[in-house]
């Protein structure tokens, strides 16, 4: 069952648009140890995160990673400066889960000023910084199929700003 | 009474239909509170110990936004320190990757081939020129072809590739010595920048009592912690003179997050 879970996933990183895996090549350069899984979620962000990279925002070669359950959060804190918009991009590995990502300020409200909703495994949200200083961006990945199963569910994160 | 009931009628319907869209969008009223705010105690760990370190060219880019700095006066020479220590070198490597960013700000070709050329030669005392060289490479055309923003994705992507090959050999801390030793050299060209034209919004980008915070408790938990003593304590001074972080800080207060810095990364750098 799971070699099967695996072929799976492999097939389906395949099925990336080679858009988004050549870009993930470029701007990440060498991935170690990354499950599978963190694959296709990073291969997602990525694909996220394209249109918006013409538009002129800078992509972070750094990206944060890892397999969570369904419905669990997962935060990442970042050092924000008031003056850059950002955009923080989400993928997950289950292409038909919903992916949602939000930035907090030091007193846990929503700094959001745009999102990226209704797209089955990426998501998105803009921030427009009011003040410089720490922010907390947390990821939530709800995937049916990885819940039924009790298995965990491939998230990735990247940044970019202009 | 006939007057008055339609008048009424419509003013109930109103209400009733107030009251009725009310509940009909009660849901995703909740799933918007809910996403609205959230109990950031719910993540102790995490938050605490860990944030993201930014990259000097986020903070330049604003320093640009903000006046027209003269990028020019702020680049050093790169090169010629030759030390054993790769504690040292790893925080070398990082001022030398910041100095780069420096010059895609101020557009200078010559000082980005230096910056490469040093960025080869200390990767190779490091043991990990394999992986650097088509990054190196990279930032080399990308600065003959004037392509300022190749270049700066370039030194991100090689900071990333250093920092990723370090945790790969199991050498986290000399991961964190190259995000130091870059965010040092990266607030001493921010505070030089603000000092010389000092407004609240420049001096605003120093609140970062976070991250300082971060880099402290990085070196607690070093080996070589002992050896990192001058980094530590101008921290603490750093973190005492950026406050909480809840207002730009102050002019005086810039001036001396440049000395330390400035003699931090004197120390560094220095043959």
């Amino acid at each position: 069952m799971a070699l099967i879970l695996k072929l799976k996933s492999r097939t389906r990183s395949l099925r990336l648009t080679a858009a988004a895996a050549i870009l993930m090549v470029f701007a990440t350069g060498m991935s170690y140890a990354l499950s599978p899984e963190e694959q296709d979620a990073r291969a997602f962000s990525m694909e996220v995160a394209a249109p918006y990279l013409k538009k002129g925002f800078k992509l972070r070669a750094e990206r944060w990673s890892g397999e969570i359950s369904s419905g669990e959060k997962t935060p990442v804190k970042f050092q924000l400066f008031k003056g850059n918009e950002y955009w923080f991009w989400a993928g997950s590995s289950d292409e038909n889960s919903t992916v949602k990502v939000n930035v907090y300020d030091a007193d846990g409200n929503s700094v959001a000023v745009e999102k990226i909703k209704r797209v089955k495994g990426m998501g998105g949200v803009r921030v427009t910084p009011k003040k410089t200083g720490a922010y907390v961006a947390v990821v939530t990945i709800s995937s049916k199929s990885a819940a039924s199963r009790g298995e965990k569910v491939g998230w990735a994160l990247a940044y970019g700003y202009r | 009474m006939t007057r008055f009931f339609p008048r009424n009628s419509a003013f109930l319907c109103s209400i009733l239909s107030f009251v009725l869209g009310t509940a009909a969008f009660t849901p995703a009223l909740h799933a918007q509170n809910e996403d609205e705010k959230i109990d950031l105690s719910q993540f102790p760990g995490l938050i605490v110990d860990s944030v993201v370190v930014p990259i000097p060219s986020e903070i330049l880019e604003v320093l640009d936004k903000l006046g027209s700095p003269n990028w020019g006066r702020e680049l050093r020479e790169v090169g010629g320190v030759n030390s054993p220590d790769r504690t040292r070198v790893a925080l070398l490597l990082g001022t030398v990757v910041a100095e780069g960013f420096v010059a895609v700000q101020a557009q200078n070709r010559d000082r980005i081939e230096d910056t490469g050329k040093e960025v080869l030669r200390l990767s190779e005392s490091l043991g990990i020129k394999k992986y650097v060289v088509q990054h190196a490479q990279s930032i080399l055309d990308a600065a003959k072809a004037n392509d300022w923003d190749g270049v700066r994705r370039e030194l991100d992507n090689t900071e990333r590739t250093v920092r990723d090959t370090m945790e790969k050999m199991r050498d986290a801390e000399l991961s964190q010595c190259v995000s130091l030793g870059g965010w040092l050299r990266g607030t001493e060209v921010l505070t030089s920048v603000v000092t010389k034209d000092y407004n609240a919004d420049r001096a605003e980008l120093l609140n970062q009592p976070d991250l300082v915070k971060h880099f402290q408790k990085q070196i607690d938990a070093m080996r070589s912690k002992k050896q990192l003593k001058s980094i530590s304590s101008g921290l603490s001074k750093i973190a005492k003179a950026m406050g909480k972080g809840d207002k730009p800080v102050a002019e005086k207060q810039v001036k001396r997050i440049n000395d330390i810095t400035a003699e931090l990364v004197k120390e560094i750098v220095t043959k």
